[in-house]
């Protein structure tokens, strides 16, 4: 390997460490889809607080443009009704079917249609902090907890 | 030396950006900077932000273009008028956007500069590829 290969190759691990794994333990990542900016915000804050990495999406669409872009995600917390052309339930059937390793969690007020969904969790609006993440911590375990190679 | 400061009086910074995958390292490196980040994908979103009297927004940071009903120079010009203690930016570019917020990240002094502005654009540049790589 030459030297210059060797440096592109540590400032992309540095790129992966800093953005996505930024503080000295490696902690688990959550993608936050919701289109309710105040919504949206609170619950990603919360985990942030919780010590959890929370990336944010308005919509499905970005969701699954974050996805693509190969970003480290552990979870997806997201709504069921969403704007645009795909709602939460195809988020979910997406991840299910291109990124089985990662877990979903439900939030939404809208729940019948979809009550044979694939999630490992569901809570209906408004939402409980402190249950969610109850149960974000037992479904991320800090045991568990791996960077971008580590899993 | 961060997290010493309450979390509730970190100043807050508004990113105000429709593409995801910008908005979302500008945030993440302005919350390594120390900041308090809220992130609105477009001007109505940041109106409904700024008009929460508890979220208290020190710096609006918006994209110059944005989808929706105003765009970036609206939105500031707005807030020009209607909320004059607070700053707003403008980026019109990725790269300005990156550059913005290495000095955001030198001002707010909570924390040291966690890394250099030029690996967010690199990071963006890369991010934005992946798009093209799969549409």
């Amino acid at each position: 390997m030459t030297s210059s290969v060797r440096a592109v190759a540590a400032r992309e691990a540095y790129i992966q460490q800093v953005l996505f794994d930024s503080e000295e333990a490696p902690k688990h990542t959550i993608l936050v889809v919701e289109d309710d900016v105040l919504i949206r915000h609170h619950i990603a804050d919360q985990l942030r607080l919780a010590g959890f990495g929370a990336i944010e999406a308005d919509n499905a669409d970005e969701a699954l443009t974050i996805l693509i872009a190969k970003t480290h995600i552990d979870l997806v917390i997201t709504d069921i009704r969403l704007p645009g052309d795909t709602n939460g339930a195809d988020l979910i059937r997406w991840i299910r079917r291109r990124a089985p390793e990662i877990k979903t969690v439900v939030v939404s007020a809208y729940l019948d249609p979809y009550w044979d969904l694939p999630v490992d969790a569901v809570f209906t609006k408004p939402i409980r902090i402190d249950a969610l993440l109850r149960r974000l911590r037992e479904l991320l375990p800090p045991a568990e907890q791996a960077g971008p190679n580590g899993r | 030396v961060k997290k010493e400061i309450p979390f509730e009086s970190v100043p807050t910074i508004l990113v105000v950006e429709d593409d995801v995958l910008i908005r979302m390292p500008i945030a993440s490196y302005l919350r390594e900077c120390g900041y308090r980040v809220v992130e609105a994908a477009d001007a109505d979103e940041a109106l409904t932000v700024l008009a929460v009297n508890e979220i208290q927004i020190s710096v609006v940071f918006a994209a110059a273009e944005l989808t929706g009903s105003m765009d970036g120079f609206s939105l500031c010009q707005w807030v020009h008028k209607n909320l004059p203690g607070t700053k707003t930016v403008l980026a019109g570019t990725p790269k300005r956007a990156a550059d913005i917020a290495g000095e955001l990240c030198e001002e707010g002094s909570q924390a040291a500069k966690p890394y250099a502005s030029e690996l967010v654009e690199d990071l963006i540049r890369r991010l934005l590829a992946t798009r093209t790589d799969t549409s």
